[in-house]
């Protein structure tokens, strides 16, 4: 029996201090998901609420063969969309953005020069349409397959590749505009 | 090599990259170096594919710190997907679930009411060091008093032991006999009343913010009138205060104190020790 499993078991008991266990482990990654996906963190974190207690009402529908991951990944997408599709626009700038260039600023010029490419893919992932933006997440950070990928968002695998191709492209192409170049040290020290 | 093939060669050497895991593939074949050079649109993507490969590189993905656990908590506990009987937490639990802080269930209320939680950090009032100096404090107290009463001379257990010298009885009109009794218990008990402050002062001095109460004993006892009166009328007891004592039916002083200690396992006013 794996850990999430037990603790599964112990959550659908209503053993509070197991939920609060749960929490502690994926209120981040649910988190993490809605402001990527809503970018305002007042929203994100009104909608990563609703998606956990979803998640709570629905545990006995996991299907325990299965990583909990991506189970969980699609009901707080599934919360983000119906957000989305409440919101008459989207917001003019991501929060995840703003708090990162605020961030930026406080940096040494040592440390800018060292995180400034991956700082810039950060602020640029901001200005990505929110569907390309979700699935280079959902790939690079998040580590789930393009079939995991399609189920959380309810697309094809082809559809996934499409999207993340064009947003690697699209990301390329904002960093090369922001003059950010290819440091051959940092792909050396890797 | 063809354009095709070397998209897809950059396409899947990304998609071998992750950032958690660390992997790095950068594409070094020649062939598809060689295609890039002679190719404009190839040269595009490649010049992509190395600059995306070099950010991720050093990407360091955000997650934004959030705390929604008592929210969430709370929202599950209006659904009733908590159970009543279930256990609280109050102190943090880490990345990988282990609870940090000690979890106290300190008592329910009566049925349907939802039970009492008390954060770990905060103090019960009878737990921790509020109460064991006490209880020292207490039994030291006691222990010394029993050791007078039995060891001292002239104490009444003492002579109760000892066989005494008769002594005619007094005339009318002298000194109430209990009365010596009764000072000198009084007396006892103010040297208790030293000795338990010795000891409590020692006691708090071991235990930093342990507050001691020493309590007056001859006046919880109501004996120091007693005390006061024997030694001012030790000789000098007129037969008409005697006579009187006598004649009234409410009990003197002496009386009521001497039943306080004697005839009575729980006396009215309790003593506070």
């Amino acid at each position: 029996m794996t850990e999430d499993v037990q603790l599964v078991q112990q959550c659908l008991s209503g053993d509070e201090l197991s939920m609060r266990a749960f929490l502690s482990k994926y209120q981040g990654l649910v988190f993490s998901i809605c402001l990527r996906m809503l970018g305002h963190r007042e929203d994100a974190e009104d909608v990563a609420q609703d998606a956990l207690v979803r998640v709570f009402r629905n545990l006995d529908k996991w299907d325990q063969q299965r990583p909990i991951k991506p189970w969980l990944l699609t009901i707080a997408a599934n919360r983000c969309r119906t957000a989305l599709e409440k919101r008459s626009k989207l917001p003019a700038q991501n929060d995840l953005a703003i708090d990162l260039a605020a961030e930026r600023r406080e940096h040494s010029r040592h440390e800018q020069d060292q995180l400034d490419i991956g700082e810039e893919l950060e602020l640029a992932l901001g200005e990505l349409r929110e569907d390309y933006r979700t699935c280079f997440v959902m790939y690079h950070q998040e580590e789930l397959s393009y079939q995991e990928i399609g189920e959380v968002l309810g697309c094809p695998q082809g559809t996934i590749k499409t999207w993340l191709h064009r947003a690697r492209a699209q990301l390329a192409k904002r960093l090369q505009e922001r003059g950010v170049v290819a440091d051959p040290s940092a792909l050396e020290a890797t | 090599m063809n354009c095709q093939e070397v998209k897809e060669q950059l396409d899947a050497a990304l998609d071998d990259q992750r950032v958690v895991s660390g992997q790095l593939d950068v594409v070094r074949d020649a062939d598809v170096v060689a295609h890039a050079e002679s190719c404009p649109d190839c040269r595009v993507l490649y010049d992509e594919y190395l600059l995306i490969e070099s950010a991720l590189a050093v990407w360091v993905p955000r997650r934004p710190a959030v705390d929604l656990t008592d929210r969430v908590i709370e929202a599950a506990r209006r659904e009733g997907l908590i159970s009543s009987t279930g256990s609280a937490v109050s102190g943090k639990v880490d990345e990988v679930g282990k609870v940090d802080g000690a979890v106290r269930r300190v008592g329910s209320l009566t049925s349907g009411d939802e039970p009492v939680f008390l954060a770990a950090t905060e103090e019960t009032p009878a737990a921790g060091r509020n109460v064991w100096p006490t209880i020292v404090t207490v039994a030291l107290v006691l222990a010394a008093v029993a050791i007078v009463f039995r060891e001292k001379p002239g104490t009444i257990a003492h002579r109760e032991k000892t066989p005494q010298p008769s002594v005619p009885d007094s005339p009318p009109g002298l000194l109430d006999p209990r009365q010596d009794q009764v000072a000198d218990i009084g007396h006892l008990v103010a040297d208790a009343q030293s000795a338990w402050l010795g000891i409590a002062s020692r006691v708090s001095h071991q235990a930093s913010g342990f507050s001691v109460f020493v309590p007056n004993l001859t006046s919880e006892l109501g004996i120091a009138d007693v005390i006061g009166s024997a030694d001012d009328n030790s000789g000098s007891a007129s037969p008409d205060d005697d006579s009187q004592r006598q004649e009234t039916s409410q009990p003197s002083a002496v009386d009521k104190a001497f039943e306080f200690l004697f005839d009575k396992a729980e006396p009215a006013g309790t003593l506070t020790i």
